[in-house]
């Protein structure tokens, strides 16, 4: 019997960006394929799209034109929805996002908070198309920015990205129709164009999502910039850790160029040019960008001194300009709805929005993209839904391993490029780390000082062995075995490496240690003075004890102890020899009645 | 115009900051900074603050701009100098240099002491000529305020020629780009990262498996003791130096050597001659001074008197050479001319065949083969026959070399003469024709081609070899109208004169048994 839905004219999204399809949302698409064939129903389209940015409650299933969000969606519940809501017309209500503050369960897409507060600009076709067909791309606006730009002159086109004010997103934040005018300017037989898509901090995921979901839009931004400063050739440098990425970005370029968006004469005009991809090899300090350009030249990624700028002489010598790929996309947009469109969001020294990756204790982590300008606290309380658990915020970590902890003093914050930089820490690439009462922010300077020592070239003396001084002090100060001398020292080695390195790896690995100095010095005091880890994480400070009253005497903990610390008979209370105690957490974790508290060394509860 | 540190300075466009106070007396520390190579800017030391450029910037790397206002030496820079250079001093052993006895300890141990592991500036080979000492006493260096990081990497000791210990090393770099820009080999390169980079060849191959030609360019740019030459290390500062020509082959390398009680100490390229690519190969090197320095140098004539070869002097031993040529017709007798004689040694044995109407005059080994045809019956050569089988047919062999080689137990007079370390003269190589110095004294009574031959000549009461030095066979050859002709050795040719060099030198006979299946073994 055909079914009433035989005119259903539904469209099914399925996300198949890298978080969702670890989940295996490409199952969920062939699940669907299936189940509505059996239901007999036509005219439904299923398709895929690229990453929501909402990672964490993938797999992520939307159906139009409902708007409805389906979250955590698995294999098993495809029949029901089809059912329910394909043919009844029922939307399921068990599937859908979960306000963690209203505890109300939302249908629409556009009434989610975590949605509704953003603006999309670069991220609108995100979760929305397929990225694998140019025509979604085209048909929601694509290279009209392009066309555009080609009617224009090569400065009128430059002069109209300086007047947008944009800034570079990959964190330094430089006026980027500056940076074009200089490779515009300068000298060179030949001329080149880079995407920097070697995406290295830690959780960032905003590019990555960006190529994935909507990989045009930063073809077509570099096909602009291309025109604007008189290059014919382009290379994106993405890191091999994205092999999705790679793989949609390398079909965006076949699609393109069979359609003539690139390759010679392009829409009909004497601009020819062609992207090559490049794929890195697993070094962070790749992401720097005269390291970048030795990497393309085959050479070990190793920075030189600037000047001479790579506007000038960067690729084999030539005058190249190097941009994120937020950047790149934002260009194509600026170009196709126009400069002031762009300048009416954010603020005066820093237009538009930015695209920040929200991780960490907090209620929806994903990616936001908001208008400069917005303050921390709406960020994190408002789109982020506020701390995990509702436990106490401590700090959010910004800008990746190069930026630092703003405390809670300074939650009312505008996200910008200068804010950031005189609160001592950067906005970097967009990363968001929330930090709660439950993390000893020792530990985690100590955990991006780890990461920066070991990514680091090793080329300039500060950077090499002034990072692993200053792990080493970080280490000793989480093992309590530090003294007071060795906080001076720590701080006077951090500006010793800020002035003395070759780049901004090196220059920024010690702003994790310079911030939390600034505003947690009494955290760093109590480690010191007190071998005392106030948040309870540092091993060596803190100890376990069973609370006499709440044990009984199951020996749970007895059981679980991989080192025999606890003694206690059946149904009396047990007792943990710290001496003994190695501190893996296993009784914590296992008591039943949490009679088990965790104790900074001296015996303050929990 | 250019402002540093308050003095103006003239300037052309191109230079950098650093090459500017160079010329103009103004000091700043560096250390991964050398004139062969282009900068770098990894060390720091010479970072300077340039007014409206934030923070520092390294003097190495910024060129000089119009109206540029540098400081080299505030207050601020010199203590982030020091603050810099005790980074480098916590990977790198130091107890000497803060050592209270230090200078006491200077005065009394005149030697230093030779070791595997090098643990302070009394066991390094490179106590003398330590770049990194100099600029710490420059910048006022005191203490390590940081903890100690010594790598404990184990020595690399297991390539020929030679050592290196990587945990002194202060990762300048200049051995990289010295290898890569100026050898254009490429072995050495930075591996890892992190507190984990280490200089070294990829997949940490012994270097004799890589595509190193031994040239030493390494070693010789290397500011600490981290690389050092075997045969080299231990021997401090020369007694003197030279420059000279190096006669191993036809190319005529100019070569700076240095001498140290009386041996040949080490050899290196002319450092004048700043070449495109490193001028030297393994064999002038490395190899040049363990060959002749060898203990078994021929150092006196010696006459054989029935089946036995007695020492004697220079009468005695012409006066026998003369007694066998007077006996022998002049079509029995042959002439073998080493390609190795100097210019002047070729053209007085010429002037000597032609004055005797001796015309068996044979340049190559392969032309001996007609001696026992021909029926030659004595054989005056200058270097030791390698075919042994041409003996059997001689009645007398003379032979002349520097080590007893082919033949020497049958010869009838041996002649020790010079290599050409130990004498002045010229040779005409692949460059033209240029000068040969002595930088040692000939061993024991040993005496250059041309004057054996001057005294032979006397003896045969031949005109026109009275000549006291090489100037005046040079005017001799100038009257003539005589040009030497290019008597081509190649750059592989493995022997010196009668001696296989891998006989002389261990090391070399290592790297040819490693690389025989190659085209070429460097």
């Amino acid at each position: 019997m055909k079914s009433d839905s035989s005119k259903n004219g539904r469209k099914i999204l399925i996300c198949e960006g890298t978080g969702c399809l670890s989940s295996k949302s490409d199952l969920i698409k062939d699940r669907f394929e299936e189940e509505l064939k059996k239901a007999d129903v036509e005219d439904v389209e299923v398709t895929f799209t690229g990453c929501h940015g909402f990672c964490a409650q993938g797999p992520i299933v939307s159906v139009l034109p409902e708007d409805t969000l389906y979250v955590k969606v698995n294999v098993e519940d495809v029949p029901t929805i089809v059912e329910s809501h394909i043919v009844k017309n029922q939307p399921v209500e068990k599937l859908f996002y979960e306000d963690p503050t209203t505890h109300n369960k939302i249908e629409r897409y556009h009434d989610i908070l975590f949605y509704k507060k953003q603006q999309r600009l670069i991220l609108s076709r995100c979760g929305q198309i397929n990225p694998e067909r140019i025509q979604e791309y085209i048909d929601t606006g694509g290279y009209i920015g392009l066309a555009k730009a080609l009617k224009l002159s090569q400065e009128e086109v430059i002069n109209l990205i300086k007047q947008s004010g944009l800034r570079g997103r990959g964190g330094a934040g430089f006026p980027t129709g500056l940076k074009w005018e200089f490779c515009y300017k300068a000298q060179g037989e030949e001329k080149y164009v880079v995407c920097n898509a070697d995406e290295g901090d830690p959780g960032a995921f905003m590019d990555r999502s960006i190529l994935e979901a909507d990989p045009h839009s930063v073809l077509e931004g570099m096909a602009i910039g291309a025109y604007a400063i008189g290059s014919s050739k382009g290379f994106i440098y993405v890191r091999a850790e994205y092999p999705l990425a790679v793989k949609r970005f390398r079909k965006a370029i076949e699609t393109a160029r069979s359609k003539g968006y690139l390759g010679n004469n392009i829409l009909g005009s004497s601009f020819s040019f062609d992207i090559q991809v490049k794929e890195g090899a697993g070094a962070f300090v790749c992401g720097e960008e005269t390291a970048l350009i030795a990497s393309i030249e085959g050479k070990r990624g190793m920075p030189v001194s600037k000047p001479p700028f790579p506007a000038e002489h960067g690729l084999w010598g030539y005058p190249t300009n190097i941009n994120n790929v937020k950047t790149w996309a934002f260009a194509s947009w600026i170009l196709r709805n126009g400069y002031e469109e762009f300048r009416k969001i954010g603020t005066e020294s820093s237009p538009g929005t930015a695209i920040f990756s929200l991780t960490g204790k907090i209620k929806n982590s994903g990616l936001i993209e908001v208008p400069m300008g917005t303050k921390l606290r709406e960020i994190i309380y408002e789109l982020g839904g506020g701390v995990l658990e509702d436990k106490e915020f401590k700090a959010v970590q910004t800008g990746g391993p190069s930026g630092g902890c703003l405390p809670k003093e300074l939650l009312d914050l505008p996200v910008d490029f200068e804010s950031f930089k005189e609160a001592d820490s950067i906005m970097g690439s967009g990363g968001m780390v929330v930090v709660d009462e439950d993390t000893c922010i020792v530990d985690l300077a100590k955990y991006f000082l780890q990461f920066t020592q070991s990514e680091s070239c090793g080329k300039c003396v500060p950077c090499r062995v002034g990072t692993k001084e200053l792990l080493d002090i970080c280490t000793k100060i989480t093992e309590g075995k530090a003294t007071l001398e060795d906080l001076d020292m720590l701080e006077e080695l951090a500006h010793t490496v800020v002035d003395g390195s070759l780049c901004n790896l090196g220059k920024t690995a010690p702003n994790p240690v310079i911030s939390t100095l600034r505003y947690f010095k009494d955290e760093f005091l109590a480690h010191i003075e007190e071998k005392r880890c106030p948040a309870k994480v540092c091993k060596e400070l803190i100890s376990y004890q069973v609370v006499e009253d709440a044990c009984i005497g199951c020996q749970r903990c007895k059981r679980e102890c991989p080192v025999d610390a606890i003694t206690g008979e059946k149904k009396g209370p047990h007792f943990i020899d710290a001496s003994i105690c190695i501190r893996c957490g296993l009784c914590y974790e296992n008591c039943p009645t949490d009679a088990i508290i965790k104790v900074d060394k001296f015996g303050e509860v929990a | 115009m250019i402002v540093i540190d308050g003095k103006e300075i003239e300037f052309e466009e191109g230079k950098t900051i650093l090459e500017l106070a160079r010329a103009n007396d103004i000091y700043i520390p560096t250390l991964c900074d050398h004139e062969y190579l282009d900068s770098f800017g990894a060390c720091r030391l010479c970072l300077v603050q340039v007014e409206g450029m934030r923070g520092f910037t390294t003097a190495c790397t910024t060129p000089a701009k119009k109206d540029m206002k540098v400081t080299t030496n505030s207050e601020e820079i010199n203590k982030l100098r020091r603050s810099i250079y005790e980074l480098i001093m916590t990977e790198h052993p130091n107890s000497c240099l803060v050592c209270s006895m230090a200078e006491s300890c200077n005065e009394r141990n005149c030697g230093l002491q030779k070791s595997g592991h090098i643990t302070g500036c009394q066991t390094c080979p490179n106590r003398d000529n330590c770049e990194l000492r100099i600029v710490g006493e420059k910048i006022g260096f005191e203490t390590v305020r940081f903890p100690t990081l010594y790598k404990s990497l184990p020595l690399e000791r297991y390539d020929p020629f030679f050592d290196r210990d990587y945990n002194i090393c202060i990762l300048c770099g200049r051995c990289v780009r010295v290898c890569q820009d100026l050898a254009g080999a490429g072995v050495l390169v930075f591996t890892k990262r992190g507190h984990e980079t280490k200089i070294g060849t990829a997949f940490e191959k012994p270097h004799i498996l890589t595509e190193c030609r031994f040239c030493g360019a390494c070693v010789d740019v290397c500011p600490t003791g981290a690389l050092s030459a075997r045969n080299q290390k231990w021997y401090r500062e020369p007694d003197n130096r030279i420059i000279t020509t190096c006669m191993l082959c036809s190319k005529g390398c100019q070569l700076e050597m240095e001498s140290k009680w009386n041996y040949i100490m080490s050899v290196r390229p002319d450092p004048d001659h700043i070449p495109s690519h490193y001028n030297i190969c393994v064999k002038g090197r490395f190899c040049l001074p363990v060959l002749f320095n060898d203990t078994e140098r021929l150092k006196l004539p010696l006459i054989m008197r029935t089946h036995k070869q007695f020492p004697s002097n220079w009468r005695d031993a012409a006066n026998t050479v003369a007694k066998i040529f007077k006996e022998t017709p002049v079509n029995e007798i042959a002439l073998y001319l080493s390609p190795f004689l100097t210019d002047e040694a070729f053209y007085l044995f010429n002037k000597f065949a032609k004055a005797l109407g001796l015309e068996n005059v044979f340049t190559s080994q392969e032309e001996l083969e007609v001696i026992p045809k021909k029926k030659i019956k004595v054989l005056y050569t200058t270097e030791g026959v390698f075919d042994s089988s041409i003996l059997d047919s001689l009645e007398s062999y003379i032979l002349q070399d520097i080590f007893p080689s082919t033949g020497f137990e049958q010869a009838a007079v041996v002649l020790p003469t010079t290599a050409f370390t130990e004498e002045k003269g010229s040779i005409t190589t692949k460059e033209g024709v240029r000068k040969i110095e002595p930088i040692v004294p000939a061993p024991g009574l040993a005496q250059p081609d041309w004057k054996i031959l001057c005294q032979l000549a006397e003896d045969l009461n031949l005109s026109g070899f009275e000549f006291q030095n090489t100037d005046e066979i040079n005017s001799d050859m100038i009257n003539s109208n005589y040009s030497a002709p290019l008597r081509e050795i190649d750059k592989y040719y493995l022997n010196y004169r009668g001696t296989a060099i891998s006989d002389k030198v261990p090391d070399f006979d290592i790297l040819l048994k490693a690389r025989k299946n190659r085209k070429t073994p460097w």
